[in-house]
């Protein structure tokens, strides 16, 4: 057996075991909530069909439609009214998020790492990734929303499936002083990208998320087609970390890459300063909502 | 001085411009973006518009619907009224030429020239009480006589009598075998059934086949009918013709006393709608499903019960006479004197009283000598039942007879759940009368062994 091999087996026991928990409970609404970002045909009645069928994520996305964050006048109390009062686009991004926030929950600290922090951090980058998208490319960004929030799904893979294995690698990160792929390769021989790439690959999303997500470390290996969309994930999950915006798994940073992402997009650091500063407005203004307080809201 | 600071002012404003470009570029982005997205959440909007009209629409039909169906239940139930209001006087008058015609007939035997005539005038009162009766029926009075009963029991004997009448039509039974009892009064039901049969029987003059059917349901089961039934169980009894069949209009309206589309002289108008009276009358629920041409289906619900019907004991009709002291009580002066005379014939010492107060006094004073009160239910001055409750006072084992041919908000049925011993209907036979009141005294004879 090749090497090569022998982690794809390893990838799949550890997938077969995803099956069986409660992290593929989200895959239906996500996979849904992606379905409809990625048909133009689709209604808005479709999406709330898609949010109605999970009555508590439902009670979720109304709560944080009626937040002063969204500024909304009247009391949402239906996904349809939320579409009208708060946007179609608004409405998608807030199930997205308020579904793929119940596989976060896990708020031990360990060597810097939390389930929280993680959490933070993913919204940060499918923030910021959107707004590259729109700014700077004047697309939609949706694409960009989801596979942010999915980008580290692998490491809460680890987390939950190879418990110990993973107190290691995060100790190695702490001792050695290496980024979190490092120690993942060193210890397991693979990383948690090549996990969430596999896992979303399993989960039949589409494949500029597949690989965005499975080469969000490395965007200059993704085919040219994709090029694009994974040089925007690495730049949003690059900044985040160097902004210091929830976990950071590679803080020992990669300039080179970096500047050759920055070029291929022909993107300015000023242009994308501009950016960031706007992000991290909006991280605060949720967090001042209590947006992240998600942990205490499933518990009540 | 002043050259560096411009120096310096050029290399800022070259960034600064450089910056704002970014940033008018930003918002060009975004704005165009927003607007798109605006367009589409228009475009939601209208579509969520369109339906919830559609919605608001569908709601204002039913809302219509429902409507027509309570004006057609109000008009029914003052119809009810009127009805209810025109046999209480018939049925006062009727009870005089009854009373009449049988005190002549004890006094003549049966070889007197006028017996056949008086006979007949007793036979025209009974058809003419019939037609009250079903008045009465429509305006959901007279509802008495409550037991247990077997629907399946009462459909093999009417049905085996019906088509004995109509042997062109073909009846065919499914009757379940496990019907529960419902508590009814079985005169009445069975009168429904016959009106039924009557009914579909004229929707086929060249004959036809009958299917009837029993079951037993739930409200579970009544859940898509325009009104909304009591939980719990019921029986549904269904009768399906092969008739001609109505149209709409006919059946909006055929429940209504009077209607009849069989032409003016061929029905009374008043089958179906004493049919509906009882059904309400007994807490069940009727319906109509038919088109023209295509035959009619009645569907009759009923409140079921969890008991066995009881047995019916024999009748006799033999004239009974006997000896105790009874007080009538009745303002109709025709009745009050009829009934005097034909208690008297049957034996009875009599008291006379004809209004409430006046029943009082009687009964203050002589209460001890009196063994039963016949007691009409409505009285101008003082009604039967605070003449009942009265009476009670002063001795609570007083036989009690209730006499009516009418009452208002089921007063009558009212005290005879209180425990009145027996009713009897306006207008009454010497033979019926008699045996009401031997029945009564067995009744208490029973009780003292």
């Amino acid at each position: 057996m090749t090497f090569e091999e022998e982690r794809y087996e390893k990838i799949s026991k550890i997938i077969g075991l995803v099956d069986q928990s409660e992290i593929s409970s989200i895959q239906s609404v996500v996979s849904g909530v992606i379905d409809v970002i990625n048909d133009p045909q689709s209604s808005a009645k479709d999406l709330k069909d898609i949010i109605e069928i999970d009555p508590p994520l439902t009670a979720k996305v109304l709560k944080v439609a009626n937040s002063a964050y969204y500024y909304s006048l009247n009391k949402i109390s239906e996904i349809q009214h939320a579409v009208i009062w708060i946007g179609f686009d608004v409405v998608k991004e807030i199930a997205l998020s308020q579904k793929v926030c119940e596989v976060f929950e896990q708020d031990e600290t360990v060597s810097g790492y939390s389930g929280r922090s993680l959490w933070k951090h993913s919204i940060a980058v499918a923030l910021l990734g959107k707004m590259i998208c729109r700014r700077e490319f004047g697309e939609r960004g949706e694409n960009a929303y989801a596979a942010g929030l999915l980008h580290d799904i692998g490491i809460i893979v680890e987390n939950q499936f190879l418990e110990n294995e993973f107190i290691d690698i995060l100790r190695k990160t702490e001792q050695e002083k290496i980024n979190l792929s490092k120690a993942e390769s060193e210890v397991l021989g693979y990383t948690h990208t090549d996990i969430g790439k596999m896992l979303t690959e399993h989960w039949s999303f589409p494949e500029e998320l597949v690989v965005a997500i499975g080469n969000h470390h490395n965007p200059d290996k993704a085919p040219q087609e994709f090029s694009k969309f994974a040089s925007t994930l690495y730049i949003a999950d690059y900044l985040c970390q160097e902004r210091g915006i929830g976990y950071s798994d590679a803080p020992y940073f990669d300039p080179v890459v970096f500047r050759g992402c920055l070029k291929r997009l022909d993107i300015k650091e000023y242009a994308l300063d501009l950016i960031v500063k706007d992000m991290e407005q909006e991280i605060s203004k949720m967090e001042g909502q209590g947006l992240f307080q998600y942990d205490k809201t499933k518990n009540q | 001085m002043t050259k560096r600071k411009t120096n310096k002012s050029i290399e800022e404003l070259k960034k600064e411009n450089l910056i704002l470009e970014t940033k008018v570029k930003h918002l060009i982005n975004d704005l165009q973006l927003t607007r798109e997205e605006n367009e589409i959440s228009t475009k939601n909007y209208f579509e969520i518009y369109s339906s919830m009209e559609r919605k608001v629409e569908e709601r204002t039909r039913q809302v219509e619907e429902l409507q027509k169906q309570y004006q057609q239940a109000q008009r029914l139930e003052s119809i009810g009224t009127l009805a209810g209001g025109i046999a209480h006087n018939f049925n006062n008058l009727l009870m005089g030429i009854q009373g009449n015609a049988s005190l002549m007939l004890a006094e003549i035997h049966s070889g007197h020239p006028h017996f056949e005539k008086l006979k007949t005038i007793q036979k025209l009162v009974r058809n003419g009480s019939r037609l009250t009766r079903q008045l009465l029926g429509y305006a959901r009075e007279g509802r008495y006589e409550i037991k247990a009963v077997s629907l399946n029991h009462l459909v093999r004997d009417t049905s085996d009598t019906f088509s004995t009448t109509r042997k062109e039509i073909s009846i065919h039974r499914e009757l379940d075998d496990e019907l529960y009892a419902i508590e009814a009064d079985q005169g009445q039901i069975e009168q429904v059934l016959l009106n039924l049969y009557v009914n579909a029987a004229e929707a086929m003059p060249q004959g036809g086949k009958l299917f009837l059917k029993t079951m037993n349901v739930t409200h579970e089961d009544m859940k898509d009918k325009c009104y909304k039934p009591k939980p719990g169980n019921y029986i549904l009894f269904s009768l399906r013709d092969t008739g001609v069949g109505m149209d709409r209009g006919t059946m909006d309206r055929i429940f209504e006393p009077f209607f009849t589309s069989r032409g003016l002289g061929k029905g009374t108008g008043l089958g179906l709608a004493s049919v509906y009276g009882t059904v309400k009358a007994h807490g069940g629920y009727i319906d109509v499903y038919s088109e023209k041409g295509q035959g009619a289906t009645f569907k009759i619900y009923l409140p079921a019960i969890g008991m066995k019907p009881g047995k019916e004991k024999s009748e006799i009709t033999d004239i009974m006479k006997g000896r105790e002291m009874v007080l009538l009580v009745d303002d109709e002066d025709v009745v009050a004197d009829v009934g005097d005379e034909m208690l008297k014939k049957l034996g009875y010492e009599v008291l006379v009283a004809r209004s409430g107060k006046e029943a009082i006094k009687t009964y203050e004073s002589k209460w001890n000598k009196i063994d039963l009160v016949i007691l009409d239910m409505i009285m101008p001055d003082m009604n039967g039942g605070k003449v009942y409750d009265r009476i009670k006072e002063i001795k609570p084992h007083t036989k009690i007879l209730l006499s009516s041919g009418y009452s208002i908000d089921g007063q009558a049925a009212d005290i005879m759940e209180r425990g009145c011993d027996g009713f009897i209907q306006k207008p009454f036979s010497m033979e019926v009368l008699s045996e009401t009141i031997r029945k009564l005294f067995e009744k208490r004879d029973d009780r003292l062994s």
